[in-house]
């Protein structure tokens, strides 16, 4: 019995040996990825914008390009803008695309009506200005006890943007 | 009786001459082996090195080394690209097979994805060069802005004909 065992545990031992001379056999290497991401920022282009060159109403972006001031000159009730165009430019470090333009913000109604359209370029460059123009369409309300005379009105409009789809 | 005695004698004295005799002419030769064993050693070569792709710079080092590195800079969602390389076997022995290991993916596993993988034909003998290995690296929608990703790809050799 005694001498059976030994014979395992040669056997064993022996199989280990196999194995190790085997691991010993194999060589591994190895591919190593760094992924950096980057992100995606848009401002506005300076301008200024303005319909058909009708100088009533001009969009300006402001210095940090965070915000575009659109100013409506002498506007009253039920005034309608029509294809105010803007630009933005890609300071992100990826390709990217407007995907929507909507009014997020119109406190007390003084707009009546909103049209956004994003610019049409399927990937703005890292750096660069859309290639198409976007447009916002709007009128006011025509109520006179909502828009008064002298009055300023503010509303704020979402510009969505992501990474470029397909690159 | 006493002749009987004689020729058996005779006979043994025979048998012991041939014997020795024999014993004479023959001889042991020894053959004396000497076994030095290879090695396998596959290193990456001809992987691209410089370049934009799709609009993500990268660049890779460690051709002729058993380290490639790839880095990708401003990768964002839904960004795929393609690595080529060869291997080359600067062992002495063949190179029986290759197999890809387990990819390890850090911080989020789940932010980066390395498929189609392919490699070289075997076996490669050594010195020689084959090309063929690629994989595919996908990033994928959950991946953060302005993360740093860390893939590690293993690449396991083993000898064989």
């Amino acid at each position: 019995m005694k001498k059976i065992g030994f014979i395992i545990l040669a056997v064993i031992l022996a199989l280990g040996l196999v194995g190790a001379a085997y691991a010993a056999w194999g060589n591994t290497i190895f591919a190593q990825a760094t992924v950096n991401t980057g992100n995606t920022s848009a401002q506005f282009v300076n301008g200024p914008f303005t319909v058909n060159g009708n100088n009533d109403v001009v969009a300006t972006a402001t210095a940090d390009g965070a915000t575009l001031l659109v100013t409506v000159n002498d506007a009253y009730p039920g005034a309608v803008v029509t294809n105010l165009p803007f630009q933005v430019n890609n300071n992100g470090t990826v390709p990217m695309t407007v995907s929507s333009v909507v009014l997020d913000s119109n406190p007390n109604g003084e707009l009546a009506t909103f049209t956004g359209v994003a610019p049409t370029d399927t990937s703005i460059a890292v750096g660069a200005n859309s290639g198409t123009y976007g447009y916002i369409s709007f009128s006011m309300n025509s109520n006179p006890s909502v828009i008064g005379a002298g009055g300023q009105y503010t509303f704020t409009v979402d510009i969505n943007y992501t990474v470029a789809p397909g690159n | 009786m006493k002749k009987i005695g004689f020729i058996v004698l005779a006979v043994i004295l025979a048998l012991g001459l041939i014997g020795a005799a024999y014993a004479a002419w023959s001889q042991i030769i020894n053959v004396n082996g000497t076994v030095s064993t290879g090695n396998i050693q596959p290193l990456f070569e001809n992987a691209d090195v410089t370049g934009t792709y799709n609009g993500v710079a990268y660049s890779v080092t460690g051709n002729g080394t058993t380290a490639l590195t790839l880095t990708l800079n401003y990768a964002y969602p839904g960004w795929t690209g393609t690595f080529d390389f060869d291997i080359e076997n600067g062992g002495t022995a063949p190179i029986g097979s290759l197999n890809y290991g387990s990819v390890v993916v850090s911080p989020y596993p789940a932010d980066i994805t390395v498929n189609n993988g392919t490699l070289p034909a075997t076996p490669i003998a050594a010195g020689v060069d084959v090309s063929g290995g690629s994989f595919m690296v996908t990033i994928n929608g959950t991946a953060v802005q302005n993360g740093v990703y860390t893939v590690t790809i293993p690449i396991t050799a083993a000898t064989g004909p």
